[in-house]
């Protein structure tokens, strides 16, 4: 095993995550534990879609019998397979939280990462949540120092910086020193994944599942004493210098333990791409005030990277329509509302909505930001209504609450988990106890 | 602009037949493998340890998925046969590039015919070779600022592996994973000159 070089924001990192004081702030906690049941949620509403189905296939067609089981289901695989399911579950619905900032969905490596070594057994709740805290947290701060460069080059960045985010939770839950973690976390980052031409198809949520289960084989490999290149992160021909055309590492360890990227991260209320929220604001907002068999015409006033990564406006199946600022805005105004069920194939392929979305056109300007939109309904009588949002809801101007997040995850945990919902929301709170770890995975699974 | 590049690989990984010398190669390899290779565990595992230790990326996934499906000994050299090939005419086309970044050599390609020669063994269609393909393309990434690492090798194996069962069962994946807008070419070689891939197959 290689000694921590001082020069390597591997080795730095490494260092910094086992040597941040305990307990974390109360702040980050509250907001960790925000994060965690809102991903278990997502991950249980999503578990028995087909993409699941085709995880749970693969182990099986494999052998790879394990006890760590998947959110929402009642199989038990290997930690690889429960990672890899576990992720793909948590982003498939994009559903899930975002750090506006970096557009990174953080909380599913570390999710998918963490559950099958609590089924492992060897840690505790308490222990998790930190964990699940601090990964969060370093994913976001590598992120950030190559934003926007990164995404805009095309680079799925909840994947790509992914592995690192499972490397390091994984590795802090089994208790690995700074020399192996830097290890483990150096292995990870040699092998980024997630390409955005993905978008709108399976091989999305596919990226956080594979991060974390790499992530998962990084540690194991540091900790059998696989050589790690701890250099992997600097140089032209390091992570920055190869993923983005710009980036600052100087700033991924600045403030740390001090400034919390966790605290920046949102849920969201609405599950498809986060740009398109505001509209879908707008629209729902509008559906009190006419009747969609009124409609002659919908303008999207929207900021201009609406059409760049949601721009779709006529996707075939609900995949896709997560990616469809128009679909989403029909069903807004169609239906009142924008839930899992606007994003079901046939809902999507339904003959109202395919005729509401030829009506509707978006219309970028510089000057709307991210989280803002504005959508103007001309009706048949030439009357025209409009509503404009400044702030979209479940950004950091206007979080979701904790009732409204708890109501989220009741309306994806129920289905699958009847009468699961409390108990989650309490094992998530009570993860200190001595009991907690083992009450989570018992509300978490079938 | 290359239009359906991936596809057209996709289509001849699937029902093609490599050229001789290829073939060769890929025995050759084998034999190698065959020291390599660990007797027991998930064929996914076995091709990471074997690719990991030899470089030979496609012919460890073709030998460990040949071994989950039963396959006999040509077909698995077939199938490596192919995957070194695609592996190959991707490492070429991308090499054009006029604005490449400096990813270890090898390493692009590796993914790729891991892909194929897995899913060629797997039985895909064309259609579910492609989206095999694209989910090897999607993790066809190698940091290596020493030069020293093997990891990727066997990555690539065993990803290859994974791709092509998790493509068996379903999983869908982007039809033009190589020359799509956010595809493998312009993400990590823009402007390269794709023509060369499956051309002549």
């Amino acid at each position: 095993m290689q000694r921590v070089a001082a020069a390597t924001l591997a080795a730095d990192l490494g260092r910094s995550l086992c040597s941040i004081p305990r307990p974390l702030p109360e702040a980050v906690l509250r907001e960790a534990e925000r994060s965690l049941l809102n991903v278990l949620g997502t991950a249980i509403g999503a578990s028995q879609q087909p993409a699941v189905g085709a995880v749970v296939a693969l182990a099986v067609r494999l052998g790879a019998s394990g006890r760590c089981p998947i959110p929402g289901r009642s199989e038990r695989v290997d930690a690889h397979h429960a990672a890899l399911a576990t992720g793909v579950a948590a982003h498939l619905d994009d559903f899930d939280d975002t750090h506006l900032a970096t557009v990174i969905h953080p909380a599913a490596v570390c999710l998918a990462a963490l559950l099958p070594l609590a089924a492992e057994g060897g840690g505790d709740g308490g222990r998790l949540l930190a964990s699940f805290a601090l990964g969060i947290e370093a994913e976001l701060r590598i992120g950030r120092a190559m934003s926007p460069s990164h995404y805009d080059e095309g680079w799925h960045i909840t994947g790509t910086v992914g592995a690192v985010a499972a490397a390091a939770s994984a590795g802090l839950f089994l208790g690995l020193d700074a020399e192996r973690l830097a290890a483990a976390i150096a292995i990870a980052a040699a092998h980024p994944l997630g390409h955005r031409e993905s978008f709108g198809t399976m091989e999305k949520s596919f990226h956080p599942g594979k991060a974390a289960a790499w992530g998962l084989f990084s540690v194991r490999l540091a900790a059998e004493g696989r050589p790690a290149d701890l250099a992997v992160f600097d140089g032209p021909d390091g992570y920055f210098g190869l993923l983005a055309a710009r980036s600052q590492p100087a700033t991924v360890l600045e403030g740390w333990g001090k400034s919390w990227e966790i605290l920046q991260n949102t849920y969201k209320p609405y599950p498809c791409g986060i740009v398109a929220h505001p509209a879908i604001d707008a629209a729902v907002a509008l559906a009190a005030r006419l009747r969609p068999e009124q409609i002659g015409h919908v303008e999207i006033h929207c900021n201009p990277l609406v059409p760049e990564l949601m721009g779709n406006p006529a996707p075939g199946d609900g995949l896709q329509a997560r990616f469809s600022t128009i679909h989403s805005v029909a069903a807004g105004l169609a239906d009142g509302r924008v839930g899992l069920q606007q994003y079901e194939d046939g809902r999507v392929n339904a003959p109202d909505l395919v005729r509401l979305r030829a009506l509707c056109a978006l219309l970028p300007e510089e000057s709307i930001a991210r989280d803002a939109a504005s959508v103007t309904v001309r009706l048949e009588d030439g009357s025209v209504l409009e509503e404009s949002v400044e702030h979209a809801r479940g950004s950091l101007e206007r979080p979701l609450t904790d009732a409204e997040l708890l109501e989220k995850v009741e309306g994806l945990v129920e289905p699958d988990l009847p009468g699961r919902t409390a108990a989650l929301a309490a094992a998530v709170r009570g993860l200190g106890s001595e009991d907690g770890l083992r009450r989570l995975l018992e509300a978490a699974v079938q | 602009m290359s239009p359906d590049v991936s596809r057209r690989l996709a289509a001849h990984a699937s029902t093609g037949r490599p050229a001789e010398a290829d073939v060769e190669e890929a025995r050759r390899q084998l034999a190698a493998i065959a020291e390599a290779l660990p007797p027991g565990g998930l064929a996914t595992e076995r091709a990471f340890a074997a690719g990991a230790r030899t470089g030979y990326a496609a012919t460890a996934a073709a030998q460990a998925a040949g071994d989950l499906t039963g396959a006999g000994a040509d077909q698995v050299a077939e199938a490596a046969a192919l995957g070194l090939e695609a592996g190959r005419q991707v490492e070429a086309a991308l090499a054009t590039s006029p604005a490449r970044r400096p990813w270890p050599a090898g390493s692009l390609g590796a993914w790729i015919g891991a892909a194929v020669a897995a899913g060629r063994l797997v039985q895909l269609d064309p259609d579910r070779l492609l989206a095999a393909l694209a989910l090897a393309c999607t993790q066809a990434q190698a940091i290596d600022p020493s030069g020293s690492g093997t990891i990727r090798f066997g990555k690539a194996a065993f990803d290859g592996v994974e791709a092509a069962l998790l493509a068996e069962a379903g999983f869908t994946a982007p039809a033009a994973p190589i020359e799509g807008r956010r595809g493998l070419a312009a993400l990590t070689a823009p402007g390269a000159d794709l023509g060369g891939i499956a051309a002549g197959l």
